[in-house]
């Protein structure tokens, strides 16, 4: 049986008429003429594999490009790849936008960065979290407790050999920021407020008068009197932190702590 | 152990030279055979015979960068062909033929009529590859090895499948013959009845 259909396979077997062969070689001999050869379908079949190492090569890459922009910040060189990424993720979810500026500015702070960048990395998250349309509590309870680490490192970061006494001349930082000598000293608390048994606080030695008082005023607050000296607004925050340090609006006095 | 010749071998270099002489050479030596694939393929001898051709077309203008020896060009070939009785048959299921009451001239009827209508249905059931298998082994004749390059694949693979296909065709073919053979009966008795 098998070989019955090997035969009858063998059978099937056909020739091409000389009319036809003529056709072609016809046809051959003007491709060979033509000057110069195009890619053909088969060389597109070899090619195939690089052609699919090379979209997975760019899948990949854009992953990993992705993936690394995760976490930059502001002024990073990725910063951009995070933003489209986060464009496209708004569609999905609208508070993105407003996590990623506070894990940006969470970021900042456990790195120590510039006060500056910080101030402006707040700004931003301020922004953010004000464009979420419900104002998420979640959010807002993350911004706070971020600007509650701001002033603890503040507080943590500045030197004490840098505060200067309360009745020393401010010093500057060596910067290009505002003098600080614009910025009033806080009063001293009353000497009745102080319980000074022994006559007032004149019996005290310098050292001994700086304890229980905010000896320095702290660079925040510092930058919050310059900004208010050159018109800015600064956020409701930083008036919070420093209300011991800036002046009332109107009266232009600071606060007694 | 050395290689047996093929062939091709001598016209290799003509062919990616792109030497007319070495075309037509290669065009007698492979083109019936590769007709007959392609008929084997399509059951259809026009559409068979102009694969041939775009195969040649093609050949002529890859032969440049043509590697290997003339296994490796016969392989090409019949690679070549394949793919265009691949686009072709998927051509034909995305439109279907395209029927009518007009019967055809004579002429064209005898440039259709196909040798063992049975056994050319019970190929047209088998998949693309069990009939690529039968065709280039016993239709056109290659050798194991010639069809294992021609597909792609090795020697064993081929011989298995080969042995395989040629099983589902003896079972379909035993399908279609007894299919006709009651035909057959019932058509004569319904005439001997009717006299």
């Amino acid at each position: 049986m098998s070989v019955d259909i090997r035969d009858r396979l063998a059978d099937l077997h056909i020739e091409i008429t000389p009319e036809t062969a003529t056709r072609h070689r016809v046809a051959i001999e003007a491709e060979l003429k033509s000057p110069s050869p195009t890619p053909v379908r088969h060389l597109g079949r070899r090619r195939r594999p690089t052609l699919i190492l090379a979209i997975v090569a760019v899948v990949v890459l854009t992953a990993a490009g992705a993936l690394a922009a995760e976490t930059a910040v502001h002024g990073d060189p990725l910063f951009p790849v995070k933003q489209v990424t986060e464009w496209a993720r708004t569609w999905v979810d609208p508070t993105v936008p407003a996590d990623h500026r506070i894990e940006e500015l969470e970021s900042l702070i456990d790195r120590r960065a510039n006060q500056d960048a910080i101030t402006d990395q707040l700004r931003r998250a301020e922004d953010a979290v004000a464009d979420v349309v419900d104002n998420d509590a979640v959010l807002v309870d993350r911004l706070n407790r971020a600007r509650d680490r701001i002033v603890d490192v503040e507080v943590e970061d500045t030197p004490v050999s840098d505060q200067p006494a309360r009745d020393d001349p401010p010093e500057s930082d060596g910067s290009d920021r505002p003098s600080d000598s614009t910025l009033p000293p806080p009063e001293r608390p009353s000497e009745g407020d102080e319980g000074g048994e022994d006559g007032g606080g004149d019996a005290l030695d310098e050292g001994e008068r700086d304890l229980g008082f905010p000896a320095a005023i702290p660079p925040l607050c510092r930058r919050a009197a310059a900004s208010i000296e050159h018109g800015e607004t600064i956020p409701r925050w930083v008036l919070r932190e420093c209300r011991d340090y800036l002046p009332h609006p109107g009266d232009g006095t600071s606060d007694s702590p | 152990m050395t290689k047996a010749r093929d062939a091709l071998d001598e016209h290799v270099d003509g062919v990616r030279s792109r030497s007319e002489e070495a075309f037509s050479a290669v065009y007698a030596l492979t083109a019936n055979s590769l007709a007959s694939y392609a008929n084997g393929m399509l059951r259809d001898r026009l559409a068979a015979e102009d694969t041939v051709q775009q195969a040649f077309l093609e050949l002529a203008r890859a032969a440049p960068n043509l590697r290997g020896d003339g296994r490796s060009l016969r392989a090409w070939l019949y690679r070549s062909v394949r793919y265009s009785c691949l686009d072709e048959i998927r051509r034909r299921e995305r439109r279907p033929e395209f029927v009518t009451d007009q019967v055809p001239d004579a002429g064209y009827r005898d440039e259709i009529d196909l040798p063992d209508p049975a056994l050319q249905a019970a190929l047209l059931a088998l998949s693309e590859r069990q009939r690529s298998l039968l065709v280039l082994r016993h239709v056109v004749g290659l050798s194991g090895a010639q069809v294992a390059k021609a597909m792609g694949t090795n020697r064993t693979a081929v011989y298995a499948a080969t042995a395989r296909a040629e099983r589902r065709l003896r079972q379909l073919l035993e399908g279609v013959e007894s299919e006709h053979v009651a035909t057959s009966v019932s058509v004569e008795r319904e005439v001997l009845d009717e006299r």
